[in-house]
Order: C-alpha cells, then structure tokens, then sequence
C-alpha cells in the first residue's frame, strides 16, 4: 500500500493511458493505484530478467530504466523508460512465455510495482482487466515502433533528434554511454551530433 | 469454399500458436473474409489509407508501408509487407486516430479486407480470437526487436547480411533504394560500402 500522494501519481499515469468509459472504471484504477508498493532504487537494480520472472506491472515514479535484448555474445538497450512511464516485460506480463529481456534502472531511481496477479484477477473488475492488457498491448507495439522510427535516420545527426523529438529531456536522464548504445552510435559519433545540437 | 477462404485458412493453420482446437474460431474468420481487391504496382492503395481499424491479409505481391519523416525531405519506407502476411493500420487500430502510415504496392498485390466489426463480433462468440490477436501482436514483436538489433549494427554489410540470413524473402525483392531504407542508411552509404567490399546485393 502506499501513501495517498503517490498513489495520485499512479492514478495520473494510469488515466493517461487509460480512456475512460464509465464512472465505475475511475474507481477500479483508484482502487488499483493504491496496490502498487514503492522501492527506491539504486542504479542497476534489475525490473526483470531473462526468462520467466518478476511478472509486475512498474511505473517510473523517478530515474530511468534500461531494456536490454542480448544477441550473440554481447547485448543492446533498446527501449528506455522514463519518469511517469510504465515499464513492463510483454513477454511475461502478456504473452507468459519467458522474457527475451532484461531491465535495469539506470539512475538511482523510484519504482512502483504491482504483481500480474492482482492486476489482472484480484482486484480489478474484469471488463477493466481486460481493457488494462489491451492498453498495454497498444502501448508496446507503439513503443516499438517510435523506436524504430528513430532508429530507421540515416545518419546520428538525425537519430539523436528523432530520440530527442520522442523524448524532450533524454538527454537529462540517459547517461552518455548507455546514449551511444542506445542509438547504435559510437561515442565518438554521439559526441560529434550533440556537438550539432551544442550539447557536450 | 473459394480461394480467398482456403490462402487466409492455410495462413492460420501454419502460425506457430495454431492447434486443431483453434478450428471453429478460424472457420469463422475465413467465411468472413469480403472479396479480393486488386492493384497495379506503384500505386498508392487508397483503401488503406482511410481511416479503419480492419485487418489486411496480403495475398500475393508486396507492399510498402511508408510514412512521413520529419527528419528527410522524401517520405520513407518503414517496412516492407511481404505476401502471406496480416497487416493494419496501427494508428486506427490502437490508438483510434487517422493513419499516419500510407501504403504503396511495390509489385502487383492482390489483398483481402477482415472487417473489425467481423472480429468484434466472432471474438465475443469464440474468445479463442484473442489467441490468435495476441500471438499476432507477439510475432509482430518479435520481428520489431530483431530488426532493432539489426539497425544498431554499427556496419552497413552487417545491416545487409542481417536481411539476407533473417529475411531472405524481402532481400530477394528490394532493389537497392528499398534496401538502403529498410536497413536505416542512405543510398550512397549502402553504394559505398558495397562497393569497399566489393560485394553486389545479388
């Protein structure tokens, strides 16, 4: 359980997502904002791992978080969340099968967390359950291809303002080197286009 | 049962997720498939455009789907559709606003409309529907984190073997320009590395 003024928080970032329909729905996710527990978090506490794991629902209370795919012996960030945001593994928390990714926090951070279980068969009217899961779907298949817009610029120039354009303050909570990762650039190039923006 | 009925069945029936439980539920969607719409390559397919939350399945031909960026003075390509392959207009679907993206044929196509009312419908009479969605969903996915991969991949050859080993039906097909833009670089930066190894696409 939390206090009434982060559980506001929760309540905003679920009514940002969510459209409403009916009274009664305002009155489920309220009810579902005062589930979700609090952790304050040191950089690289890890959300989920690889395979079946940690199957929560999190909002970015504070910080950001990484998303890392592994892929032959090395691995890439390839989505960030940030503050107000809802990070969730899609692997386990709708499809159940075993994460292909990893999250870790990548500042000291503030996250809130509400168990798959409680969010989909507990306490949630069902209609609303479903709604929920629907949503999330819709908001990771966008995710991903916003994501792959930025990704798709030709030059780093280019996908650094994509990124910047999807995200307004990416450059005040991603630290450098995970940046560079995160847009398939060296440091060097990463340098050389924050440079183009006057940023170092 | 006509043609259309027996491509959108043998579709189902090879998805990973599919099992003969899944049957009746696939029965349904097949009867409820409308006719085949036809168009010549190089045009933009105006049916795609207007606003609807419908599933396409693309028969035969490709399609490319593109949309406007910001960033380029020339609209880009976002993916290539192949034939044998679901597709909708996410922007309509999941988000209930007009569609950004705009559909050009890239060869003869030859494609089918499932009415989203069909699937509302059949999903409130057989929930198995939802299985079928979200395995679709989860394909779509998967798909999108490996070409994520492949777009991180600081060389240009690595980017153009990723499409030849993972999908070698789209590489068959793309000239060099659709190519270029499918693996995120420019058309000179793709003559440029090809030519420094000289490797050709074919």
């Amino acid at each position: 359980m939390v206090s009434t003024n982060k559980s506001e928080l929760i309540l905003k970032g679920l009514l940002s997502i969510y459209p409403i329909g009916h009274d009664f729905e305002r009155k489920e996710l309220y009810t579902l904002s005062n589930e979700f527990t609090f952790h304050k978090v040191e950089r690289g506490f890890q959300l989920w791992a690889e395979g079946l794991d940690q199957d929560n629902l999190y909002f970015i209370v504070s910080g950001a978080c990484g998303e890392y795919l592994r892929h032959d012996r090395d691995e890439s960030l390839i989505r960030f969340y940030q503050q107000d945001k809802f990070a969730f593994s899609e692997d386990i928390l709708i499809y159940s099968v075993p994460s292909e990714t990893r999250c870790v926090t990548l500042t000291e951070s503030v996250i809130a967390s509400i168990p798959k279980k409680t969010l989909l068969n507990e306490t949630l009217h069902k209609i609303v359950g479903a709604k929920l899961l629907s949503i999330l779907i819709n908001l990771s298949m966008t995710e991903y291809r916003n994501t792959t817009y930025e990704m798709l610029q030709s030059s780093g120039t280019s996908r650094l303002k994509a990124a910047i354009s999807q995200s307004p303050n990416l450059l005040n909570i991603i630290p450098r080197k995970e940046l560079a990762d995160y847009l398939g650039l060296s440091r060097a190039s990463l340098f050389r286009a924050l440079k183009s923006f006057g940023h170092e | 049962m006509n043609s259309n009925q027996e491509a959108m069945r043998v579709y189902f029936q090879s998805l990973p997720v599919y099992t003969p439980a899944f049957k009746a539920t696939v029965n349904s969607v097949v009867e409820a498939v409308g006719e085949s719409v036809f168009k010549k390559k190089g045009q933009v397919v105006e049916e795609l455009t207007l606003h609807n939350k419908d599933f396409w399945f693309l028969k035969s031909g490709y399609l490319k789907e593109m949309y406007k960026n910001p960033f380029e003075k020339e609209d880009s390509l976002f993916n290539l559709i192949p034939p044998q392959s679901i597709f909708v207009n996410e922007d309509a679907l999941f988000n209930d606003t007009h569609p950004q993206h705009y559909f050009i044929t890239y060869s003869d196509v030859e494609f089918i409309r499932f009415k989203f009312e069909d699937f509302e419908r059949i999903n409130s009479e057989r929930p198995m529907l939802q299985l079928l969605y979200l395995s679709g969903t989860a394909e779509i996915q998967k798909n999108r984190r490996a070409r994520l991969l492949m777009l991180r991949m600081r060389n240009t050859l690595d980017r153009v073997q990723w499409v030849k080993d993972v999908r070698p039906e789209l590489y068959k097909s793309m000239d060099r320009s659709t190519l270029a833009q499918y693996i995120g670089v420019s058309r000179a930066g793709l003559y440029r590395a090809f030519e420094k190894s000289n490797r050709f696409q074919f």
